[in-house]
């Protein structure tokens, strides 16, 4: 394996440096999934859910920006989108300062941008052995000149992920879900990418186990230099992983700023009830918390709410956030807010 | 405190193709009237086998070995099925993880809520309906009447939870145990359910065994803390012990290992290397040694027996490092640097 330019991930300040050109550049991305009205109607009215609605984004080399959120605000969609498994309904993506034109003409990005899955019982073939699953990137993208060269390359990459080259011969079912995990990384690492979507990657897995992924990711990225874009409900792992963190909702980024700041200083009413509702493991801290409780459901993404989306269950809503929608603007220190209100 | 159910030395088998698998093996805890005690460790660790046994609900090939739970004085494990019935749903009562699952699709909300009643008291319909509609109001339902006539398909996500914890509540049980109640649902929905549940506990003075994984839940919830691994109660105190001044080193890996969200700077996780043990051939001595980062020579041969503290006598841990001759081993070990 080519080992890229030494980027660690505590001097990101320096890959996130402004004027530096980002790898992945979003811009307005929008993706809209056709739904059939109800009813028998002869003029059936499409109707769209709007599972992205204007996103933009930049990650800087080096970096992980996490995305958080909860089910159904469009952040897998997000990342499908991005790495062109979906095609978007507008905006655009760039990597490495070229704008993807459409997922047939990718070329070398294809392989540049890989993903891992969130369930490692579903996102591997049971009838592969590992080794036919981790080489499948490697044929597919010509990397290796011959069988023994495959070989040696689907060892090492096991190795790098903490399995075993005995494990090569071996069928999915016979690993664990942590391991069936590692596995799904050694797959995204045989295409030696620059750049890999992480959908969920611990959600499935057991507490004890989470952690061996995740500092395993960790290292990965400062042994290849590897850019992420970490996607996950669980926020406190969020914000433990990432360098900036993004939080959606229905469909547009709300908030994005630096994990630690996110923290210190949540900006949109959206943020700060989704961290307080975080429990925290300690009681002594639980019992001295003011939990912000957001009354109702999200609303359904075929008919959002008028003006800004969180309106309907936001406390400080006014008049005027049925009537426009607020944008994603600079507080400071690259703090991004979106909200008529705070 | 009094009290109201106490398990001694249950053990669960199940009886596989491939031998005999001690999912809960020699479990003793009390709960006591009021209290919420949770029940913590990874899947595969007898927790939910332990909530099951409780109320007699283990399928084939599964067998309840030996052991009492003993319920306001009666053993629940010499009950005939008959008289368990009547147990279940009016003394003890359940809510499962997934309500989607959990609740049957083709009956309305309301003839779901009102089958337990109309089984278990003696009540005619209009009665049966109108607790039905308290049971609704009681966990913040919104128009409970209008509720009544609905299908789960036409209730969210939490408002299903919501339904799940009134059918719970319907009888007025003693006891409720909640098996991962908030898992499948989104952190902001999990907050409303958490602080409804304390709500509910206060008002009504039901005992909770609460049966979870995550952490952060149970620092709010519980009482005391059960901590669980492969079929065994490896640390048992009150919360704020427990987390204060855990004692076992599989405590140690479990708050080690979840980044806090109020942590301000970057420490590595400390992950619990290697896997669950096999229960079909557990590990001999103590069955955390193979991925203890202490273990001793004797944790490898002999089981380590229930140790208290000098501070507290509520506080159990099954651990060797107890012992008045161990090295001590006392704080959590800082982060290891890579």
């Amino acid at each position: 394996m080519s080992v890229r330019a030494e980027a660690s991930i505590n001097d990101l300040g320096e890959a996130a440096r402004p004027g530096a050109e980002p790898l992945v550049k979003v811009e307005s991305l929008r993706k809209w999934f056709p739904v059939s009205a109800a009813g028998l109607s002869l003029v059936a009215k499409r109707e769209w859910v709007q599972a992205v609605d204007d996103v933009s984004f930049e990650i800087a080399r080096g970096e992980t920006l996490g995305l958080v959120g909860e089910s159904g605000c469009g952040k897998t969609t997000v990342g499908r989108t991005v790495a062109r498994l979906y095609e978007p309904t507008s905006g655009r993506v760039f990597f490495d300062g070229k704008l993807i034109p459409s997922a047939a003409k990718m070329g070398e990005t294809r392989r540049k941008v890989q993903m891992i899955f969130q369930d490692p019982y579903a996102s591997l073939n049971p009838r592969m052995t590992v080794g036919d699953i981790i080489g499948e990137p490697i044929d597919i993208h010509h990397l290796a000149k011959n069988k023994d060269q495959r070989k040696d390359r689907i060892f090492e990459l096991l190795e790098t992920v903490g399995l075993n080259r005995e494990h090569a011969s071996r069928f999915p079912h016979e690993f664990s879900g942590g391991q069936r995990q590692r596995i799904g990384v050694a797959r995204a690492l045989a295409a030696e990418p620059d750049f890999i979507i992480c959908d969920e990657p611990i959600s499935a897995l057991d507490v004890s186990i989470q952690a061996q992924v995740v500092n395993m990711l960790q290292d990965l990225q400062q042994k290849l230099g590897l850019t992420y874009l970490f996607i996950a409900h669980d926020l406190a792992m969020v914000k433990h992983i990432s360098n900036r963190v993004a939080v959606m909702y229905l469909g547009k980024i709300v908030e994005l700023a630096n994990g630690f700041d996110l923290y210190a200083h949540p900006t949109h009413p959206y943020t700060q009830a989704l961290l307080s509702a975080i429990p925290i493991p300690d009681p002594s801290v639980e019992e001295e918390r003011k939990r912000i409780i957001l009354e109702g459901d999200v609303p359904s993404p075929i008919n959002p709410p008028s003006g800004c989306h969180f309106r309907t269950r936001c406390r400080f809503a006014k008049p005027e956030c049925a009537e426009k929608e607020p944008e994603l603007t600079d507080r400071g220190g690259g703090h991004l807010v979106s909200c008529w209100v705070s | 405190m009094e009290t109201l159910l106490s398990v001694k030395n249950l053990k669960t088998s199940f009886f596989t193709y491939a031998g005999e698998v001690k999912a809960v093996d020699g479990v003793s805890f009390d709960v006591g009237l009021g209290e919420a005690v949770a029940v913590v460790g990874e899947s595969g660790c007898g927790k939910s086998v332990t909530a099951m046994s409780i109320q007699r609900l283990i399928p084939e090939p599964g067998k309840i070995m030996s052991g009492e739970v003993i319920l306001a004085g009666r053993d629940l494990l010499k009950l005939r099925e008959k008289e368990m019935q009547k147990v279940r749903g009016k003394d003890i009562s359940m809510i499962f993880q997934d309500p989607m699952t959990s609740l049957n699709p083709v009956l309305t909300i309301g003839y779901q809520l009102m089958e337990s009643v109309v089984r278990h008291e003696n009540v005619d319909k209009a009665k049966a309906r109108q607790r039905a509609i308290e049971s609704l109001e009681m966990v913040r339902i919104p128009s409970p009447e209008k509720r009544l006539a609905q299908y789960p398909h036409q209730l969210s996500g939490g408002m299903r939870q919501r339904a799940m914890i009134a059918m719970a509540l319907s009888c007025r049980p003693k006891l409720i145990i909640a098996d991962e109640p908030t898992t499948s649902l989104d952190v902001t929905i999990q907050a409303q359910i958490i602080e409804l549940l304390k709500e509910l506990a206060r008002e009504t003075k039901t005992s909770i065994i609460l049966i979870t994984h995550n952490l952060g839940v149970v620092a709010g919830l519980a009482d005391r803390v059960i901590v669980m691994y492969a079929g065994k109660i490896v640390e048992y105190g009150p919360v704020k012990e427990i987390y204060a001044d855990p004692r076992h080193p599989y405590t140690w890996g479990l708050l080690k290992s979840v980044p806090r969200l109020d942590e301000s700077d970057k420490q590595r996780l400390v992950p619990i290397y290697g896997q669950p043990p096999d229960l079909l051939k557990p590990p001999t001595g103590c069955r955390f040694h193979p991925r203890c980062d202490y273990a001793m020579k004797i944790c490898q041969t002999e089981e380590p027996p229930y140790f208290t503290s000098d501070c507290c006598s509520t506080h159990l841990a099954s651990c060797w490092l107890q012992h008045p001759a161990a090295p001590k081993v006392s704080a959590i070990p800082k982060a290891v640097t890579a």
